[in-house]
């Protein structure tokens, strides 16, 4: 393996809680660490989901996607300024029996609890920054699902990234 | 995803960590094909290595294949019952390769991957790499997806959901892999010869 290769793996190594958290919800990816990612975002709040609608889009290249507009209601602003509830959208969903997946996205339910790292697209809405790499959903105890990252972890992480 | 169903591991005797995203292909074999413009490779190398991606999957899940069916010129994805692997000229946050499948019901119905090249170089067989991606290991944990899969926590599995630079290691299934898509398409006991009696 060439030794521009090993830094990665040596990352996950020393900061596998980052690293799973990284890898939880994407695609197949490059991960990017939590800090550069808030610092790409425009906003990070942490909140709950109040409910969930699906739609038809045509994103900028011409493809026919469902899209699921998630209602988040703020808990937390970790970074900017956000009003008590935001529409965020988020590729994939389902309208009548057809449902769409998308393999570097997150699907949402009501009552799902997540760290939101957000920016606005060229229509103004809020889209997850990184795609479902700004998506980390949490458990009850405020820990990233399947990783042991904490929510206090993340506030450290992002107010390094500022 | 929120439809991903974890595998049970408690009753088997190998751990396991693949993931089923719930719906699967009804019928035993189902055509795709490839745009394979693209701004890193010329198109035969793409085509070959975009199916050698494919045909990873193929020994190891007989009840289902995914069958080659030629190139295409088509540039945008939906669900049109036409399962597409195309490379686009922009870049996706961090992914090297998205896939989106359409399902109904249980039923998958509709299947298209997008190589993000606008951010990632792209290479095809397996040395010359440099700062870039393997096709043939990207479309392999792609085409995972299109089969039903979600992800693995394996690190050495094709679908862990993240890869290093130059990675050759998604070409080759982990046993996790094939547990994953054998538990989605079980392999089918032969059938004996006609006229075989079967006794007890």
């Amino acid at each position: 393996m060439p030794q521009a290769n090993r830094v990665p793996i040596v990352v996950y190594l020393c900061c596998g809680l980052l690293a799973s958290a990284l890898a939880a919800s994407a695609g197949q990816t490059t991960p990017v660490p939590l800090a550069e990612r808030a610092r790409g975002a425009e906003l990070v709040v942490v909140g709950r989901v109040a409910g969930v609608r699906s739609v038809w889009q045509v994103n900028e290249f011409g493809d026919r996607l469902i899209v699921s507009i998630v209602r988040v209601a703020v808990n937390e602003t970790l970074k900017g300024q956000a009003s008590p509830t935001l529409d965020v959208e988020v590729e994939g969903g389902t309208i009548g029996e057809l449902s769409l997946h998308v393999s570097d996205q997150t699907s949402f339910s009501p009552g799902d609890r997540a760290v939101f790292y957000l920016k606005r697209n060229a229509r103004g809405a809020l889209v997850p920054h990184l795609r479902g790499q700004g998506l980390l959903k949490l458990d009850a105890s405020d820990r990233v699902l399947g990783s042991g990252l904490t929510l206090g972890e993340i506030r450290r992480q992002v107010a390094a990234g500022n | 995803m929120a439809g991903t169903l974890a595998a049970v591991t408690m009753f088997s005797s190998a751990p396991i960590a693949y993931t089923l995203t719930g719906p699967t292909w009804s019928q035993p074999q189902t055509p795709y094909y490839i745009n394979a413009a693209n701004l890193d490779l010329p198109g035969f190398s793409t085509e070959t290595a975009v199916r050698a991606g494919a045909d990873t999957w193929q020994q190891q899940s007989a009840a289902f294949r995914f069958v080659y069916t030629g190139l295409s010129t088509q540039t945008t994805t939906t669900n049109d019952g036409i399962n597409l692997v195309l490379f686009r000229n922009a870049s996706s946050g961090s992914a090297i390769a998205t896939t989106y499948w359409w399902s109904i019901g249980s039923r998958i119905v509709d299947a298209d991957m997008v190589f993000w090249d606008g951010a990632f170089q792209f290479f095809a067989g397996s040395s010359g790499c440099s700062g870039g991606f393997y096709i043939e290991d990207i479309a392999a944990h792609e085409f995972g997806h299109a089969l039903g899969l979600g992800h693995s926590s394996f690190t050495s599995a094709t679908m862990y959901p993240s890869v290093s630079a130059c990675n050759t290691g998604n070409r080759t299934l982990d046993a996790d892999d094939i547990a994953g898509v054998r538990a989605l398409y079980p392999l089918q006991p032969l059938a004996p010869p006609a006229g075989l009696r079967i006794i007890p």
